[in-house]
């Protein structure tokens, strides 16, 4: 997962735009609802918590948990045809489990050792003009 | 039960061909289906004033050719006395068959006929291939990192299945192989002559971790199509009636990225586990309170298998085991034809072939009405169908005699 170049690159709609910016500067900022906290990846119309309808921009920490995983062998995204098989992580953020993202999983580890729960953190992949975020096993795994 | 002054009961079934790029087109194969089930059912053309189906996916927009809308059948098999018609907009043909339900318990027809027609698609797979090198808007949250289809999102809820309760895949083998089982004593099926073994299973390529070829179900031209009406008619009919005990849709969660079935895959929504269990459990929820039956009084269930592991979801959502316990469950015989608990007999969408759920249904009524030949159970009493999951789809009780 290293060569980025001919992967599908990421072309932000304006309202995700301070998502794809805080990446830039290796940051991850969510949406985040003004009267209660609740994050979501990206800006939604209402607050499912509190019907609040302001958010604002806030920053994470980066931090999580494998929520889950799968190996791809059969690809239908042309690009990665060459890649597999590679590894989809769905990860559970540490400020609100619930919201769960699905990246790559960066770094060298043996597939048949990934385990729900296992702690992960977040990486930045340059891919044409934006970053897109990743994550990888957090503590004492090779980071490439 | 549902409908209790005069129930409403599947009364006629019938199959077109099914195989895999069928020369015939598939209006045609609409037409062999509903005038199979029509006959079947011991009415003609004129009786009907009842048409419903979910003519939605995989591929459009050719009406007559890669999907059938009512407004295409009816007007092709030259149906005029229909009074009550509907294409559910979402989900499942279950749950158009669950409208005609409500629509013949309310007197608006008397008899409806529901199908569901499955192009084949030119390309061999369902699953849109992305070559596009942008990535726009949801898109740009799953394409960059090679997620499209729909597998990249029921996959990891396999996945997490298998972690959180010790499952192996030697344990779903037991289901594909019981399902081939029942595909080899149903001349419909397209795996009718084709054998599976447990070996073949545990060696067959990898699709998505930990989901094999034989997890996923086999994309097929065909249609099926059934006939409904109620008591007072029904029992002036050829068969016996299969009678709609309990009805149930699915509801949709909170806080869980809606999906459709065409978004599947392309969106972010990675909570796939959760949207099975809490599909599984709201039918369940209703299918319960409506028919006044509990779980240990059916015989048999007809589950949707768009993916082997979706019948773990199912059979602990609606009840007949309990979390975490449906691959256990599955084992020793148990789902096999002649076993306690009889699963997707007829061979399911792994083994008898796409048709989105219809076979599912046919099945359902063909083992309560004592009709399923070589495939007939020992005890057909109450048998429960569900097809759909996500958050979509419906789910019924079928049963032999009205409660
Ligand atoms: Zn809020």
């Amino acid at each position: 997962m290293t060569a980025s170049i001919g992967k599908p690159v990421p072309v932000p709609t304006e309202i995700d735009r301070p998502y794809w910016d805080a990446l830039r500067e290796h940051r991850v900022v969510l949406s985040r609802c003004v009267s209660c906290g609740w994050y979501s990846q990206r800006r939604k119309m209402l607050c499912q918590e509190c019907h609040g309808e302001e958010f604002t921009w806030a920053e994470i920490s980066g931090r999580g948990t494998i929520y889950s995983f799968t190996r791809v062998h059969q690809t239908w995204v042309t690009a990665f045809q060459d890649d597999t098989p590679y590894v989809l992580v769905s990860v559970a953020l540490e400020e609100q489990p619930s919201l769960v993202l699905v990246t790559n999983l960066l770094g060298d580890y043996d597939f048949e050792s990934l385990e729900l729960g296992l702690p992960v953190i977040a990486d930045f992949e340059p891919r044409g003009n934006e970053i897109i975020l990743q994550f990888r096993l957090a503590g004492g795994t090779d980071v490439q | 039960m549902f409908s209790k002054d005069n129930p409403v009961a599947i009364v006629g079934v019938g199959h077109s061909q099914i195989g895999r790029r069928l020369t015939r087109p598939l209006g045609l194969l609409a037409k062999d289906a509903v005038l199979a089930a029509i006959a079947d059912a011991g009415i003609t053309i004129d009786d009907v004033d009842g048409a419903a189906t979910f003519p939605q996916f995989p591929e459009g927009p050719r009406d007559g050719t890669q999907f059938v809308s009512v407004a295409w059948l009816v007007n092709s098999l030259g149906f005029e006395n229909v009074t009550w018609w509907a294409e559910t907009q979402s989900g499942n043909v279950s749950t158009a068959i669950e409208q005609a339900a409500h629509a013949l318990a309310l007197n608006r027809c008397n008899y409806a006929v529901v199908w569901r027609a499955m192009s084949f698609v030119a390309g061999g797979s369902y699953q849109a291939t992305h070559s596009a090198l942008e990535a726009p808007d949801s898109s740009a949250f799953t394409l960059p990192y090679g997620k499209s289809a729909s597998i990249a999102e029921f996959a990891p809820a396999y996945m997490r299945y298998m972690k959180l309760y010790g499952a192996r895949r030697e344990h779903l083998a037991t289901l594909a192989v019981a399902q081939r089982k029942g595909a080899n004593l149903n001349p419909n099926a397209y795996f009718r002559n084709t054998p599976l073994t447990a070996d073949e299973y545990m060696n067959a390529r990898m699709i998505a971790d930990p989901m094999c070829l034989y997890d996923c179900d086999i994309p097929v031209d065909g249609v099926a199509a059934i006939v409904m009406t109620r008591a007072d008619r029904a029992k002036d009919l050829p068969h016996p009636p299969a009678y709609v005990s309990g009805l149930g849709q699915a509801g949709i969660p909170k806080g869980i990225e809606p999906r459709s079935i065409s978004g599947l895959g392309s969106g972010i929504g990675p909570r796939m586990f959760e949207q099975m269990q809490h599909t599984a459990k709201t039918i369940g929820k209703s299918l319960w309170s409506t028919s006044g039956l509990r779980p240990s009084d059916v015989d048999a269930a007809m589950l949707y298998d768009g993916w082997g592991p979706d019948v773990y979801f199912w059979l602990e959502g609606l009840g007949f085991c309990g979390e975490g316990e449906a691959f256990e469950f599955i084992q020793k015989g148990r789902i096999d034809i002649d076993g306690e608990f009889p699963i997707n007999t007829h061979g399911g969408n792994l083994s008898e072939g796409r048709l989105h759920g219809m076979g599912h249904w046919v099945e359902a009524a063909l083992q309560v009405q004592g009709r399923a030949g070589r495939r007939q159970i020992k005890k057909a009493d109450n048998v429960a169908v569900v097809s759909g999951l996500m958050n979509l789809g419906s789910g019924a009780i079928l049963s032999k005699s009205p409660h």
